[in-house]
């Protein structure tokens, strides 16, 4: 068998398939993409960077920063809440609705609601009248019964008027909940919360469709938004999933492939202070040691060379006191003055900030309504905290 | 000593064996690629050395951050750099090369196509490796893992390696018989692949960059070629053609071998995507599903290897090189099934973006490649030197420092990057808890960097002593009557 020119074909066109679906197909979907413009503020994303921060970019490549830095950020999953913002006019479905869902706020405010006693239930009829009584007894409520006429729907003519009664409960006794869930099954529409009310919180897609739908046939007003989760963005490593936008303009483009440090995707806005990263640049230990909120000794090596050392006094001879960009580190009896390139570097690492929510991937702004979201727990606590968001499907009726 | 086979140029073609067209026997083999292929097994053999080194320090900084640190040119991401091409392109390709070329020669009963420009092809290759090297040390790297050479040294690379490849072809071309080996069909494709790879990923990375994310397909793309469709059929050719060689046997099945590189080849170039990679989704999804099926040819292979072996590996003699071709074997599998299991996406998710990924690279690397290249150097070198190694035992030091070694560079790392994968996805750990907690892996590993570079030493003292008694003999003859008066004072002294 001469399998030499088989073997080479078989071989080209394997490779080949590769080069296909790795190289010219990505180039085809993404190879022409261009800056899109922002919604909210008008602006054109990403632009270019800066030139001296462009030139950061290159110190960041030649010491192969990359190797113990990421810059990407990951979105593991989303989810959604759904909030109710209108009740509309059918007020008993709305109470069943709700009743189901959420048998707890329900139940609040049905209580709520009884929180004025004594409150009459009117237009009963004797079967009814008898039934609920009874409930109520049971519950412990204090309740008294009355006849009422004027409610009473007319007759068909040649019928006997029904008699309609109105049930008075004057205590709700030891055990009110079990009143107020009495008064539910009575009244659906006292167990609807006043809105606007968060009705459910990190839900999955199906669920919140299957919900929307349901209090929206009650008559209901509904606004779900879209939760993005992940632990990087929880880590407060950015606020949304990096993109291929993100990167438009990098060359080369330095994602990384491990974390041997912290993700840089947003470090400009993490720490936006140049004296921070000079002295972190000049001395790890300087900023990030045992004692420091870390806790912990930073692993980054040291990066002396990209400073240089004056002795303090002949800074001053040299009328360079005004050396407002030396670092000053405690004890020293040395202007620390960074280079050109540590200039470059800490302007290029100023500038990883984390892009605007772009369409592929919109960033969920907290509503007023919702204000109390805590920016300092933001990093600890998941992003339910930040809740309900006109993200992603806002206002739906 | 080419003219020969230059003088019958038509011969394979009609498929006739014409009469003059005598087979070259192994020793006639061995002596047309004795030039170029010691040149490349010898220097390769100094790169690992100096790899070593470099990945010695790199790992040293790694854990104690101040450690050389007022020196440019010593910092961890250009040490490391230097360390991973110095290992990839100045040992890894040199020896696959090496390698490559003598089995060519071998296994074809041919006389090497033009040794001597084969030999210069070598010599610029070791030129591009050298200046790749200092540009990286310098600052020049280009940011892509892998392919940090300067673009000039990548274009001296491109133009060297074709032309030993080229030779390597034709001299498959004049094999006497039409047959072809399954060890073959491997470095046809490794030799093809990687002036493919390399031109496609240089042009559309350093010539005309494509814009943004496209940049992280074409270097994964790259990468994965260069891993799993140059140096993983090259590895998987040794293997081939050396463990029936050394046990006495015939391959077991040439079409499973066929069949494992068909999958290698359309699976390889695919695999490599992390979950994470800012990419549209299908090219993550297919990524990981190729990734999934590099378990299939190196399953294929072992399956091979065992059937080639039936009778058990206990009946074999595991002596010398034999025992690092059978830990490359073992390598291979674990390799494979590794790669299998982080392309599934949960497993994928706990371990992205950490150091368990840079074991899965050694494992293919060192543990497969690594070892079936010393084993290679280990075979080949005697028969084109005409002599044995000096010393045996130094073999077996470089054996066991190298498979000792692979448990804290691989084993070790690999846990530590579990670990921090782990603690990565708990929102409640800070990040400096969790490389706090992978740190003693890290620690550790350096012991291992430590055994290899060891192995290195062993490899390279052995190689000197070599060269010692060699270049003894060689005066001997050279100098005539003089050495021989010489011997003789020696004697009566």
């Amino acid at each position: 068998m001469n399998a030499g020119p088989l073997t080479f074909l078989g071989i080209l066109a394997s490779v080949s398939a590769s080069w296909f679906g790795m190289v010219f197909m990505p180039q085809l979907q993404l190879g022409g993409e261009q800056p899109q413009e922002i919604a909210e503020t008008g602006q054109m994303y990403p632009s270019r960077r800066a030139g001296l921060a462009e030139q950061g970019a290159e110190v960041y490549r030649a010491n192969g920063c990359y190797y113990c830095h990421t810059q990407q950020v990951s979105q593991d999953s989303s989810d959604f809440d759904i909030s109710l913002t209108d009740v509309g006019a059918k007020r008993g479905d709305l109470g069943r609705v709700l009743q189901d869902v959420r048998p707890d706020l329900a139940q609040a405010a049905t209580l709520r609601a009884l929180g004025t006693l004594p409150t009459t239930l009117k237009s009963f009829d004797r079967e009814f009248t008898e039934y609920f009584t009874n409930l109520l007894g049971g519950a412990g409520a204090k309740i008294s019964v009355e006849r009422v006429t004027n409610e009473a729907p007319k007759p068909a003519p040649g019928q006997p008027e029904e008699a309609r009664f109105g049930i008075t409960i004057s205590a709700l006794g030891a055990n009110a909940e079990a009143v107020a869930g009495v008064v539910r099954r009575m009244r659906p529409s006292l167990g609807i919360p006043s809105a606007p009310v968060v009705l459910a919180r990190g839900i999955s897609k199906e669920q919140a469709d299957d919900l929307s739908k349901r209090l929206q046939a009650a008559g209901a007003k509904v606004q779900v938004t879209m939760n993005l989760r992940g632990v990087d963005m929880d880590r407060g490593w950015g606020r949304r999933r990096s993109v291929a936008a993100d990167y438009l303009y990098d060359h080369p483009v330095m994602v990384g492939s491990r974390r041997m440090g912290p993700d840089l995707s947003n470090i400009g806005d993490r720490q936006p202070s140049r004296a921070w990263h000079m002295a972190h640049l000049y001395n790890p230990r300087s900023t990030m040691s045992e004692e420091s909120p870390a806790g912990v000794d930073s692993l980054m090596p040291a990066y002396p060379y990209l400073f240089t050392r004056r002795p303090r006094q002949q800074a001053h001879h040299e009328g360079h006191s005004g050396h407002s960009d030396a670092i000053h580190l405690v004890g020293g009896d040395y202007d620390i003055v960074p280079k050109p390139e540590a200039e470059a570097l800490v302007a290029y690492l100023l500038s990883l900030k984390s892009g605007p929510g772009v369409f592929e991937a919109p960033i969920p702004k907290a509503p007023s309504a919702q204000a109390p979201s805590k920016p300092a727990a933001a990093a600890v606590t998941p992003s339910a905290a930040n809740a309900p968001a006109a993200g992603k499907t806002p206002t739906v009726k | 000593m080419s003219g020969s086979t230059i003088a019958e140029p038509i011969a394979p073609e009609t498929g006739v064996v014409p009469a003059g067209a005598v087979a070259a026997t192994p020793a006639e083999s061995d002596a047309s690629c004795r030039l170029p292929v010691a040149l490349m097994l010898v220097s390769a053999a100094v790169w690992v050395f100096l790899a070593g080194v470099c990945g010695l320090l790199a790992s040293v900084k790694l854990h104690s951050g101040g450690f050389l640190s007022a020196c440019p040119t010593m910092t961890y991401g250009r040490l490391y750099a230097a360390a991973t091409s110095s290992f990839l392109y100045g040992f890894a390709l040199q020896a696959g090369l090496g390698t490559a070329v003598w089995l060519m020669a071998r296994t074809s009963a041919a006389r090497l196509r033009n040794p001597l420009a084969t030999a210069i092809g070598a010599a610029f290759w070791n030129l591009g490796v050298t200046v790749g090297v200092v540009g990286i040390l310098a600052g020049h790297n280009t940011g892509y893992e892998w392919l940090e050479f300067p673009g000039q040294a990548l274009l001296l690379l491109f133009v060297s390696f074709a032309v030993v490849a080229v030779q390597a072809l034709l001299t498959f071309h004049d094999r006497g018989s039409g047959e072809s080996e399954p060890s073959q069909w491997y470095l046809i494709a490794g030799l093809f692949a990687f002036p493919w790879a390399l031109s496609a990923a240089g042009a559309l990375l350093l010539c005309q960059p494509v814009r943004g994310v496209v940049q992280i397909a074409v270097h994964t793309w790259f990468s994965s070629n260069l891993l799993l469709l140059v140096l993983t059929p090259m590895g998987i050719a040794a293997l081939l053609h050396f463990v029936p060689l050394l046990t006495n046997r015939s391959l077991a099945s040439r079409s499973l071998a066929g069949f494992s590189l068909a999958v290698l080849m359309l699976c390889g170039g695919w695999a490599g995507l992390n979950l994470s990679a800012p990419l549209p989704a299908w090219l993550v999804a297919a990524s990981m599903a190729a990734g999934t099926l590099v378990m299939i040819p190196a399953l294929g292979t072992l399956v091979n290897l065992r059937r080639t072996l039936a009778g058990g590996i206990r009946s074999v003699e595991a002596q010398g090189p034999a025992r690092f071709f059978g830990f490359s074997a073992v390598a291979l599998l674990v390799a494979g099934v590794v790669t299998g299991l982080i392309s599934f996406p949960v497993v994928n998710r706990t371990i992205q973006l950490t150091f368990f990924g840079v074991a899965v690279r050694s494992l293919w690397l060192y543990a497969f490649f690594g070892m079936a290249a010393f084993g290679a150097i280990y075979h080949i070198l005697p028969r084109l030197a005409g002599c044995d190694w000096p010393s045996s035992g130094m073999l077996n030091l470089h054996f066991w420092l190298a498979a000792l070694g692979t448990i804290p560079t691989i084993g070790v790392v690999a846990a530590g990057g579990f670990i921090q994968g782990h603690e990565m996805a708990k929102l409640a750990v800070p990040f400096s808890e969790v490389i706090r907690l992978s740190m003693p892996a890290l620690r550790f590993s350096t012991l291992g960097d430590l055994l290899l570079l060891a192995g290195h030493a062993a490899l390279l003292g052995n190689i000197c002593l070599m060269c010692r008694s060699l270049c003894r003999a060689k005066c001997a003859v050279l100098c005539g009557c003089e050495g021989m008066q010489a011997r003789g004072a020696g004697g009566t002294r």
